[in-house]
């Protein structure tokens, strides 16, 4: 029932005609020398995803770290300025060294082949963005070796706790070294991206035919080519506070402290839908491939990204609510309407998988896991969005558990759905499902362990970024829950780890489409070879070439079956 | 003791209670927007629910192969879901913006005024009418000894009361839970009129205030104690502090250096 086509043989494809980029790349060298050197798109991919994977360990151990200071009240295992240093890069670590890179990486292995191109639109930017982003990670952790430690003023800066007076360290220079380098990386990947998407796209493969992933990327690069610019200037501007006396945010000298929240939420707000929209559109690709079904409502979905990328850019004061100096409810209807186009991509999500033949594998189950989690992220985003109950709310630890079911339960969730999906397509070989699982299962009841309490220490009066706190606050035992959910979340990391391994060593070869999915990577060998395709594209006249051209029988139904019975029900 | 204060709780939906005629304002519009988000949620992980079991079914009936039906649009249902958000929010923002109101209310005269002063790491609560810095020199740091350390902030109940919110080193934020708002306190702001906001304190009680704005090295120990007491107890506090305390001195805004005070254990 599956294929029309004739599979091609091994052999066939092992033949490259002599103007396929394989021959130019016949002495590519292997081993380190690879990594270091290629300019190959999926070598720069996963050499993204590592990275990232590792700046995520570093990140969850200074988490762990955190954890476990506060697990009991008035502890002295880590003292004031350790622990401010702790979150501080945890923060920065998490959001632009960790979540958006790796997805970066996957874009990089994966949007080309889904658009049906041979690599990205520019190699050599990309490998040169890749260098730019490992090397903005290492210099801010190198502050960590510095006599004054690694930089303490929270992920935002804000001034003036981050000008030269307040925190003359190196630790700070090299923390915006490390912003400055990871942004314009950011940049690079981002017109790449747009370049190869506008560009590159395999004849039949319209605008409306790109999977969800690929739409995603697409609009997240033109937000990142919007706000990035805003960030580096904005470092550029501290950098000059802090050197050159600059005085632009200096309030004694007639500068703004104000100003530099303006900028920096400018760009920091988008930055969280830059982190999450392509895990969207990952998940989106999980969950249709899992229940053998078109994404449901596909054009409605593009239209949300499309509102929430246009509306992200107009929310940023709504982190300074508190600060009394923005127009309220400007910023809150705003903020308010974003969870419109949100929850429709709710529904997209389950109607794709409504009625579905659901295969519950480590992916889907990771990704139905990311649909419990996000919601409550979600609807609490509403909450925060009330200027009114933002007053009692930011700043407090409910903030702290918002974001993280955004950016954990939203985000690291749809991550693991897509390394257990892709991953066969990543290295020819599938996770083994049993660990996955079980890394699903504590991941799930560590995470919410973690982090559902912490809404309740919030509204008790914790305030974030808290060294410790008095026995007498009343706050021990919501935090050693929280506490012990962070261990068992941090020991959920370890199955993932050892699958990794034992499928590395062990692992069983797959072929080219192990989950019957329908978009292009699935119709390129596992893993893909240099040039990607080695046999001719299948006709693309829907974003799920290769299940039209596998599953003939099976199209997806009209787009209105209703427009036919309609005219017949409204004539009396 | 934990489990008094989950049924005390409960009585507002978990917030504190409130201790200001602001608070209550909050703490109604508190349980709509609280009950709502879990009614969503709860909608979403039953749906979720409803799928994963109903495809067991089908799956166990129809076979690991079975396609199901290509469906992919349904315009009306996509437009319900799209509309009926799109009026709950506008409801739920028409909410917000009464109780805002509300919150950003400057009365002209208010009963009494305090110019609250944060600094690294430390308040200082200044009465401009009484004449009076409560607390005198400013040595005091927040220590884990407890908060009988804690710079104090009286307040008589029934009375509406200013706070003029001021800093002069980095950004600070003033909340006392019990309060269920907080304003921050920005260097340079308080050259056009600094943040203000009012509140009309309803019950007596003792309350710990905090830092909400991260503010360096010692921020955590940023504590402040509030006391709401009855009015002519207020007035017996305010006599025997003048008493005892120096005149205010204009413009003594307390520098950083004096009160660094590195806290034993760290
Ligand atoms: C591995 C499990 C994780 C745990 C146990 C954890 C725990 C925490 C805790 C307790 C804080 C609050 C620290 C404080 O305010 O004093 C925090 C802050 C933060 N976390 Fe996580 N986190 C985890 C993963 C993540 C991930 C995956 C992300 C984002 C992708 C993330 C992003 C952040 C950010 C942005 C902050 C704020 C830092 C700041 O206030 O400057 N975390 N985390
Ligand atoms: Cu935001
Ligand atoms: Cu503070």
């Amino acid at each position: 029932m599956t294929t029309t086509l004739p599979p091609p043989t091994d052999a066939a494809a092992a033949a490259p005609e002599p103007d396929e980029p394989a021959a130019r790349h016949r002495r590519e060298p292997t081993g380190i020398l690879k990594w270091v050197t290629s300019s190959d798109h999926k070598v720069i991919g996963i050499a993204y995803m590592v990275t990232a994977f590792c700046f995520y360990l570093v990140g969850g151990m200074m988490a762990l770290g955190i954890r476990g200071q506060l697990a009991k009240p008035e502890q002295t295992m880590i003292d004031n300025g350790t622990y401010n240093e702790l979150f501080t890069l945890h923060g920065t670590i998490m959001l632009l060294f960790f979540l958006g890179s790796f997805a970066f990486g996957v874009a990089n292995f994966i949007l080309p082949l889904q658009i049906g191109a041979r690599d990205m639109a520019f190699p050599r930017l990309n490998q040169t963005s890749y260098w730019l982003y490992l090397t903005g990670g290492l210099v801010m952790l190198s502050g960590l070796f510095t006599t004054d430690g690694a930089a303490d003023f929270g992920w935002f800066a804000y001034t003036p706790l981050s000008d030269g007076i307040r925190s003359p360290g190196v630790g700070g220079d090299l923390w915006i070294a490390g912003v400055a380098l990871v942004g314009v990386s950011g940049i690079m990947t981002a017109v790449n991206i747009v370049a190869t998407t506008m560009t590159m796209r395999a004849p039949g493969m319209t605008m409306f035919r790109m999977p969800i992933f690929v739409w995603n990327m697409l609009i997240v690069s033109g937000l990142v080519l919007l706000v990035f610019p805003v960030l580096t200037a904005a470092a550029v501007m501290l950098y000059a506070d802090r050197h050159f006396g600059g005085h632009i945010f200096d309030a004694a000298n007639g500068g703004v402290p104000v100003l530099w929240q303006h900028l920096f939420w400018f760009f920091g707000h988008p930055e969280v839908y830059i982190l999450i929209l392509p895990y969207f559109g990952m998940v989106t690709e999980v969950f249709a491939a899992y229940s053998r079904k078109p994404v449901f409502g596909y054009k409605g979905f593009v239209f949300a990204t499309v509102a929430i990328g246009a509306l992200s850019v107009g929310v940023w004061a709504h982190h300074m609510y508190a600060t009394g100096v923005v127009l309220l409810p400007f910023f809150g209807v705003l903020t308010m309407l974003i969870a419109v186009p949100t929850g429709v991509k709710f529904f997209n999500w389950i109607g794709t998988m409504w009625g579905g033949n659901l295969r519950f594998s480590a992916s889907l189950l990771f990704g139905i896991g990311f649909l419990l989690s996000f919601v409550i992220g979600g609807v609490t985003g509403v909450m925060l969005a009330s200027p009114s109950l933002d007053f009692h709310l930011t700043d407090s630890y409910f903030v702290v558990a918002h974001f993280h079911y955004v950016l954990y339960g939203g985000g690291v969730f749809a991550l693991f759905a897509a390394i257990y999906y892709w991953y066969p397509k990543f290295t020819g070989k599938a996770l083994h499902e049993g660990w996955g699982k079980l890394h699903f299962a504590l991941t799930f009841i560590g995470f919410n362990m973690t982090f559902l309490v912490q809404h309740q220490l919030g509204v008790d009066g914790m305030p974030r970024r808290t060294a410790s706190y008095l026995s007498t606050d009343g706050f021990d035992t919501l935090n050693l829950i929280s506490s012990i959910g962070a261990m068992l979340l941090g020991l959920s990391t370890l199955p993932f780890l050892w699958n990794v391994f034992r499928t590395w060593r062990w692992g069983e070869r797959v072929g080219r489409n192990p989950w019957d999915a329908g978009t292009l990577e699935w119709w390129a060998p596992s893993p893909p070879p240099i040039g990607n395709f080695d046999r001719p594209l299948p006709a693309i006249t829907s974003e799920r070439p290769v299940w039209d051209a596998e599953h003939p029988e099976h199209p997806a139904e009209a787009e209105h079956p209703e427009r036919e019975i309609v005219p017949a029900e409204a004539s009396p | 003791m934990g489990l008094a204060a989950l049924v005390a709780g409960c009585a507002n939906n978990g917030l504190p209670e409130s201790a200001t005629a602001q608070g209550d304002e909050v703490t109604s519009l508190w349980g709509i927007f609280l009950w709502l988000a879990v009614a969503v949620a709860a909608l979403i992980w039953l749906l979720t629910a409803y799928v994963v079991i109903s495809s067991m079914r089908r799956r166990r009936r129809d076979g690991d192969d079975a396609v199901p039906r290509q469906k992919q649009y349904n315009t009306r249902l996509e437009v319900v879901y799209t509309a009926i958000p799109l009026v709950l929010v506008g409801v739920l923002f028409w909410m917000t913006t009464a109780v805002n109101a509300e919150l950003d209310n400057v009365s002209d005269a208010p009963d009494l005024t305090v110019e609250v002063i944060g600094f690294q790491w430390q308040w200082q609560f200044r009465y401009p009418t009484q004449e009076l810095v409560p607390d005198g020199p400013l040595v005091v740091s927040g220590s884990p000894s407890g908060p009988q350390g804690y710079p104090e902030l009286v307040l008589p109940v029934g009375a509406t009361v200013r706070f003029e919110l001021t800093a002069d080193d980095v950004i600070h934020s003033f909340w006392v839970p019990e309060f269920l708002e907080k304003r921050d306190l920005i260097p340079g702001v308080d050259e056009s009129p600094s943040n203000v906001i009012e509140v009309e304190v309803t019950r007596a009680g003792t309350w710990t205030g905090r830092c909400a704005e991260y503010c360096g090295l010692n921020h955590w120990q940023m504590a402040f104690t509030v006391r709401a007491v009855p009015a002519d107890e207020f007035a017996d506090w305010v006599r025997v502090s003048q008493a005892q305390s120096q005149p205010m001195v204009a413009g003594s805004v307390p520098g950083t250096t004096a009160t660094t005070n590195p806290v034993s254990g760290a």
